[in-house]
């Protein structure tokens, strides 16, 4: 057997690379977010974009990533948002998966504020979120609850809506 | 088997890392949102292949690998309905276990013995058929499955002996997954019950804990076997007993698994009188495993196993050889084993994936027995008030070294590279390579170039069993180990983001193959000459926006009459399609699956085609998932048909050829979590 050791030794490429897989599925899902910024039309609009994230290392730090990039001349601003009087503020709002249990009080008071919610719940844009992520065959999805938007005041482009898996009216 | 990334444990790749994950995230926010769909942000993962975690797609196999999803979408009752939906298998109900057979080979008869059943990487088969159980003698409770990874072709570099046309491997659910106390509960057709308790969470020192307990009882159905001109209306009933226990704790994990199952033999094989309860057969299957893993360095990372497992048959006949008293004739196998599994697993070469390993096994009982009651006279003359027939007293050892490495050629290639050498205590040294050419010239496309080779030793059944008399049996201890040599090529295809195309053939080459053999005088155990067969697989997977997935695959194996009139007759053509979806109305999920298999060749000429469908609908009252009603329907359209079987004419001098399938079957199953 120490022959094949040796002539594996041997064989090692140099520099053979280990895969670009950094590209995570967290990291994924901030670039999902960043685009959801570009589609979205927000009523009022000031130098800042506010993104939030509910939960503890929201998307491993992904999220962070966002901070300081530009979205139609808006800089990012990154925040972690715990307490439910923070939400009202935000203007993007991630909720990520293992919160699902307060998914109603962020709704409740999100209601009528023209913040764009975005989660990776199962169902979250069926029970009022606005966009809600998913898995299917180890790809990401999302779907749309147009209601949800226009009762926030956001308007969505058409062309996001295109690539929804389901847009709720 | 619990994994590790191979840059996160690699140094200066760490270091790297580190270093440029702020950059690479950033380069994932400037990919547009086109890109971002096309992008597999959870690739397929398996273990089972290589006992490493990898993409399946990177997998050195052709691999199907089944979720839990799937498991409560179509309803599926045993592994083996399981099994079924998948392409290039077949399975048969033989009534008293049900048996695969895959890549055009089928010995109903054989226990699937040329299978490796793992589950979460622990070696189910038994020490003395090398049985895997598929059909209700499973010891696992389906609803504990987390997925079962489907890893075609010859396994034998990674696990050793029995891994001949593949192995399967079950992982179980994190405990997490059910976080509390979940109930199911089910009635079906031949008035067959089930009930489920499980509990799984994790605990606050951050441990993973599930406890699970299950049973079935069913009376069985009244059966009929035109063959014989035989009606066997009140001995099919069977139960089962399931537990299971795991607890996991950093690199630490404790896994006991026990099943019985106790079931009537309805069918009269090996010649026993029709209908009498008393024919029955009882299996029992009890695994321990100890496992820890420990960091040596940033690149080295040692696993160990300690395990124990415990395989029980026995089995009671009725036999009419002299008129009345019947007589009894009981048997019983009694397996018992003990082992150690290590690995050192190194990443420090840039580019590798380094695997040592070490596979102790020490079975310390191998036991066979036979008796008749009364006295029949035909074995060992006594005046005690039985007669033993056979008191056959075995041990063994086994010893498997191995080496593996999955290296990156280049972006997008990769090789992987293996050998195994087994010895075992009254069997030849074995050895298994196994070679994998993996390119992905890019995110759409894998092709799978694959040769590797695979044995199976003679069993203590095939090697030692002995029974005199009317259907007599001897042993062979002359057996050679079955080996094959396989060479498979495999094309995945992306076509757009949710269609998925996968193409394989596959070239077989098997000597000394093992099958029962009527010498004219009695049975006997005995290799066959060099056998050659060839295959293709086709495969379609679709998933919809609205949830739907299709899946949907053809398979063709081709594989010559074999001599001496042994039957090898799996069907070469099959068709399967299964398909999922969500209903218009709320919280409503159907699941369908249809299959058709071509005519299986049995002496007198074919077994019909036939068709078959099965449906499952389910309901979820609440939208998520705590809880659950369904109802299947099984051979919905109630065709009858039947497999081939392995013929027991010597037993019972009248002539078998294949055994009736299941008619139309139904259960209606709750899951509550609490």
């Amino acid at each position: 057997m120490l022959w094949l050791v040796v002539a594996l030794v041997a064989l090692s490429p140099s520099g053979a690379s280990a895969q670009a897989e950094s590209l995570s599925e967290d990291g994924a899902k901030a670039g999902f977010i960043f685009n959801f910024t570009k589609y979205t039309e927000w009523p009022e609009v000031d130098a800042e974009l506010l993104v939030c994230g509910l939960g503890a290392d929201v998307l491993s730090g992904k999220l962070e990533s966002l901070q300081g990039r530009l979205v139609h001349g808006r800089e990012i601003r990154v925040r972690g948002a715990t307490l439910p009087g923070e939400w009202r503020d935000c203007e993007v709002l991630f909720i990520k998966a293992d919160e699902a249990r307060r998914v109603e009080a962020v709704l409740r008071n999100t209601a009528q504020r023209p913040v764009l919610t975005i989660s990776d719940i199962p169902g979250f844009a069926q029970v009022g979120g606005i966009i809600g992520l998913k898995l299917r065959a180890g790809r990401i999805r999302f779907d749309i609850n147009q209601g949800a938007a226009r009762q926030a005041g956001l308007k969505l482009s058409s062309q996001l809506l295109k690539l929804a898996d389901e847009v709720l009216p | 088997m619990i994994s590790f990334e191979p840059y996160s444990l690699s140094r200066c790749l760490l270091l790297l890392a580190w270093m440029v994950s702020a950059s690479a995230a950033a380069d994932m926010n400037d990919l547009s949102l086109e890109q971002l769909l096309d992008f597999e942000a959870v690739p397929q993962q398996v273990v089972g292949a290589s006992r490493i975690t990898q993409r399946a797609s990177e997998a050195p196999s052709a691999i199907t690998v089944l979720s839990s999803e799937e498991i409560r979408a179509y309803g599926w009752r045993t592994l083996a309905e399981a099994l079924a939906s998948v392409r290039g298998f077949q399975t048969t109900n033989g009534r008293e276990y049900d048996y695969v057979a895959v890549r055009g080979f089928s010995t109903p008869g054989d226990y699937n013995s040329r299978l490796l059943l793992l589950i979460d990487g622990i070696r189910s088969n038994g020490s003395i058929y090398d049985q895997a159980y598929v059909g209700e003698e499973f010891p696992l409770d389906l609803d504990l499955i987390e997925r079962i990874e489907i890893v075609r072709g010859p396994a034998s570099m990674v696990y050793g002996g029995n891994a001949f046309f593949g192995a399967i491997n079950v992982v179980t659910k994190a405990g997490k997954a059910f976080d509390g106390v979940e109930i199911a509960a089910s009635t079906g057709s031949y008035a067959t019950h089930t009930a489920r308790a499980s509990y799984g969470r994790q605990l606050e020192n951050g441990a993973d804990l599930l406890l699970s307990a299950s049973g079935m009882n069913s009376a069985g159905q009244a059966l009929y076997f035109p063959e014989l001109g035989q009606a066997s209306p009140g001995t099919d009933d069977a139960n089962t007993r399931r537990l299971f226990a795991r607890y996991r704790k950093g690199e630490l994990q404790f896994t006991a698994l026990w099943g019985q199952r106790e079931h009537g033999r309805p069918s009269g094989a090996f010649g026993s009188v029709f209908d009498d309860p008393r024919n029955r057969d009882w299996d029992e299957t009890l695994l321990l495993d100890a496992r820890y893993q420990s960091l040596l360095t940033r690149e080295a990372k040692i696993s160990t196993r300690l395990f124990y497992g415990q395989s029980e048959w026995r089995g009671q006949y009725v036999n009419d050889y002299s008129g009345a008293p019947f007589d009894l004739d009981r048997e019983k196998a009694i397996g018992r084993w003990w082992g150690l599994d290590g690995q050192l697993h190194y990443n420090g070469f840039a580019g590798h994936r380094l695997l040592l390993g070490l596979d102790y096994q020490n079975n310390t009982r191998q036991d066979q027995f036979a008796e008749d009651a009364p006295p029949s006279l035909r074995c060992t003359a006594t005046d005690s008030a039985v007669d033993p027939c056979l008191e056959d007293r075995r041990d063994s050892e086994r010893l498997g070294l191995y080496v593996q490495d999955n290296l990156s050629l280049s972006d997008g290639l990769l090789l992987s590279l293996g050998l195994r050498h087994d010895q075992a205590t009254a069997a030849d040294g074995q050895w298994s390579p196994r070679l994998g050419l993996i390119w992905r010239p890019n995110q759409n496309n894998t092709v799978k170039l694959l040769y590797g080779g695979a044995f199976r030793s003679a069993n203590a059944y095939e090697r030692y069993y002995s029974y005199p008399g009317t259907g007599a049996q001897i042993g062979n201890l002359g057996l050679k180990a079955e080996t094959i040599q396989t060479f498979e090529a495999v094309w995945e295809r992306y076509l757009g983001a949710d269609l998925r195309m996968t193409a394989g053939v596959n070239v077989n080459q098997v000597e000394n193959w093992i099958v029962q053999v009527d010498t004219g005088t009695s049975l006997q155990y005995q290799n066959q000459p060099e056998i050659r067969s060839h295959g293709i697989e086709l495969e379609l997977e679709k998933s919809f926006a609205h949830g739907a997935s299709l899946r949907a695959s053809y398979s063709g194996q081709f594989t010559p009459e074999l001599p001496n009139g042994v039957i090898n007759s799996p069907s070469r053509h099959l068709l399967k399609a299964n398909f999922a979806t969500p209903l218009p109305f709320a919280n409503w999920h159907l699941g369908l699956e249809a299959r058709y298999a071509s005519g299986q060749s049995i002496p007198s000429g074919h077994t019909s085609a036939y068709a078959i469908a099965n449906a499952n609908l389910r309901w979820r009252p609440n939208g998520g998932d705590r809880t659950e009603w369904a109802l299947g329907v099984y051979n919905a359209f109630d065709k009858n048909y039947a497999h081939s079987y392995p013929d027991d004419s010597l037993y019972s001098g009248i002539p078998r050829e294949s055994l009736v399938q299941d008619g139309r079957s139904w259960r209606l199953k709750m899951t509550h979590r609490f």
